[in-house]
């Protein structure tokens, strides 16, 4: 059983199967799987590991008028929905698994243009399986990203699965890497109304699955407050490495704001950090004693001040993954 | 002797005691003038790079504002201010390198009424001198069931380096806010929630730009351009280095403390102000007192903390009503864990 692996896929429904398999190798049991093809069937993966499960729609949508690098035209968009659950039941669809977040939200956590043959995608898990994390570059320098798993918890509570997924906007803020209209993985900044978000599952309260979002006024609703993009330093990922060889790596720390206005953390995403990498190029290992840590940009490294509409831009925001062997 | 507990009679009592503490943990005295009442007593210190003046008094009883009434009340008074060095012809607030030469403000902490107690807390080197002070319950005096602190020290400094000295020191303010803890005028030490602008504690950063010694405040800044401050610390969480919130944090059933860290400006990127983490507060946390009483002491697997409040464990949904004319001070579940070595 393989902690990491890389490697390229040929479609989004290969794509979905190696993800199967990768988890399955590393303790994730498999509910149900479909194999899809083309735009006509999603390829749908239900696994589980202990009480976290997770259902999984592959899907290459079919032509229709959409934003793609600032561009409005008509493609097939290859894209991921993830649902977070607490069962299974194999006569109930991807999106009405018991327990979905779909009870409780109607925004759901995608990660869209997983286009294909991709350069590179790289699977992080750790031993014991308690995540799956997927980093790819779709086209050169470009990257998604999408994650499942178990919070190391802070504190007793039901709960601390997540699901996650990047969806970044084409439209024409796709080269503005403040713009809250994007959802990063466990952003501090994705708008409340985009109608992408993470989830986690957090059974105290009000309900069952929160959103991963943006603080917001008021803020006594709760849900949860993402911890990447406008989180530590007001944004830590556009810090100058002033540190001797390597950059800080951030623990990502998911807040939960409960009933009574308070604000408080839930625990950290295991072996993903946050990290500035305007000194460190893509694909970079950063070395913290015997671990390894692969540095990622948020969407594509640029230049922070340019924002002309031009290219994809995510600044110098970056996610760092470890590298288990 | 990396604690001390104890009584002191008045303001002028309690200099002589953190002389004593601080002089017994490798800090030279450079000069000490022995006051009482509205005669300042004046205490000069120094550790390493670390150069310290402090003055008390007690101004007499003039009408003033305390506990959100207006009476004719002493003063009792302390100003804290940081300095680069020595010179003994130099009033207590122009020493070499000092804040208040650059801000013109310093740390003030007020209504130290005696008798009272305190407890203080350094490590082996004497790196830094914190000091809680509390003021009996019993029979009604003034100050009764309030904390405060005085903090001198030198913070770690992230990424290495000089810099990292700090005087801070409790401002609480005594008008109808008194009772709200989360307002921004008063100014808890390390506080990452304050944009009084008078009463900040600071800390000095030599090798950026602006101002050498920096106002510990808000994010975002009112009143202060970012030459001018240094972000993070306790009840805002400054720069949003783990909880972003006003409010005291704590998770499901357990109370997770918190580093208190400072940032410094790194420069302006877009539209955004960026602020690099600097600084770290040797041996004290910020914690939520939810679930712990004021005193308590708890172990992190090495190490005993002992946790006090920022000003008085209260709230933070009580409500004295809307008549009452003695107001209390709330500072709901807002804590300060000190280490003992």
């Amino acid at each position: 059983m393989a902690t990491f692996e890389q490697g390229v896929y040929t479609s989004v429904h290969d794509l979905g199967n190696r993800v199967r398999a990768f988890a399955i190798a590393n303790g994730w049991v498999q509910d149900k799987y479909v194999a899809g093809t083309g735009t006509t069937t999603p390829t749908e993966v239900y696994l589980h590991n202990s009480t976290n499960y997770v259902s999984l729609n592959f899907a290459l949508e079919p032509a229709a008028f959409k934003w793609y690098r600032n561009d409005f035209s008509s493609r097939e968009e290859p894209i991921l929905t993830l649902y977070g659950n607490t069962g299974f039941n194999t006569g109930s669809t991807v999106d009405s698994q018991p327990g979905s977040y779909t009870n409780d939200t109607t925004k759901l956590t995608t990660s869209h243009w997983l286009l294909s043959p991709c350069i590179q995608y790289y699977f992080f898990t750790n031993a014991t399986g308690d995540y799956i994390h997927v980093a790819i570059e779709t086209v050169q320098n470009e990257f998604e990203f999408f994650a499942f798993g178990a919070l190391i918890k802070q504190g007793a509570y039901t709960g601390g699965f997540y699901v996650e997924g990047k969806h970044w906007a084409h439209s024409s803020s796709w080269s503005d890497w403040d713009s809250s209209g994007h959802h990063s993985l466990f952003d501090a900044y994705s708008y409340s109304g985009n109608n992408r978000l993470g989830h986690i599952l957090v059974n105290e309260g009000l309900q069952s699955w929160y959103e991963v979002r943006e603080r917001d006024t008021p803020y006594n609703d709760g849900f949860i407050i993402g911890d990447t993009r406008f989180r530590a330093l007001s944004a830590p990922y556009l810090l100058e490495i002033t540190y001797a060889d390597r950059p800080p790596l951030w623990p990502i720390i998911p807040m939960y704001n409960d009933p009574n206005g308070y604000t408080i953390p839930l625990g950290h995403v295991p072996d993903m950090r946050s990290v500035s990498i305007k000194n460190v190029d893509p694909g970079a290992i950063i070395s913290l004693g015997t671990d390894e840590w692969l540095i990622f940009p948020q969407a594509k490294k640029n230049d922070p001040s340019i924002d002309d509409g031009s290219d994809m831009n995510s600044g110098w925001a970056g996610l760092a993954f470890k590298k288990i062997l | 002797m990396a604690t001390s507990e104890g009584t002191y009679t008045d303001i002028h009592d309690l200099v002589v005691e953190i002389n004593t503490f601080a002089t017994a943990n490798g800090w030279t005295q450079d000069k000490y003038v022995a006051g009482s009442g509205a005669t300042a007593s004046e205490l000069y210190l120094h550790n390493g790079t670390q150069y310290i003046s402090l003055a008390v008094s007690i101004l007499a009883a003039a009408t003033r504002t305390y506990r959100n009434v207006s009476q004719s009340i002493v003063l009792p008074r302390l100003t804290l201010y940081g300095n680069t060095g020595f010179n003994t012809g130099n009033s207590v607030s122009a020493q070499p390198g000092s804040c208040y030469l650059q801000q013109s403000e310093a740390p003030v902490c007020h209504w130290i009424f005696g008798p009272g107690n305190y407890k203080f807390f350094t490590n082996a080197t004497g790196d830094y001198i914190h000091c809680v002070v509390w003021m009996p319950l019993a029979g009604g005096q003034n100050g009764g069931g309030d904390y405060q602190h005085i903090v001198f020290g030198i913070a770690d400094r992230i990424g290495g380096g000089a810099g990292g000295e700090y005087v801070d020191a409790t401002w609480w303010e005594n008008d109808a806010d008194y009772i709200n803890w989360e307002d921004t005028q008063h100014s808890t030490i390390w506080d990452g929630g304050s944009t009084n602008g008078n009463f900040e504690g600071h800390i000095r950063h030599p090798d950026g730009s602006g101002y050498e010694w920096k106002f510990m405040t808000a994010d975002p800044p009112v009143f202060q351009d970012v030459l001018r401050s240094a972000r993070g610390g306790t009840r805002h969480s400054g720069f949003y280095f783990i909880p972003d919130s006003l409010a005291p944090r704590e998770t499901f059933r357990t109370t997770f403390a918190i580093p208190i860290m400072f940032g410094v400006t790194d420069g302006i990127y877009g539209s955004r102000e960026v602020f690099r983490p600097a600084y770290v507060i040797k041996d004290a946390m910020s914690i939520s007192l939810n679930i712990i009483e004021v005193g308590d002491t708890f172990n992190d697997g090495s190490n005993d903390w002992q946790v006090f409040p920022v000003q008085r464990k209260r709230g933070p949904y009580y409500n004295d009503g809307a008549n009452a004319l003695i107001r209390y001070a709330i500072s709901a579940h807002v804590g300060i864990a000190y280490k003992i070595i």
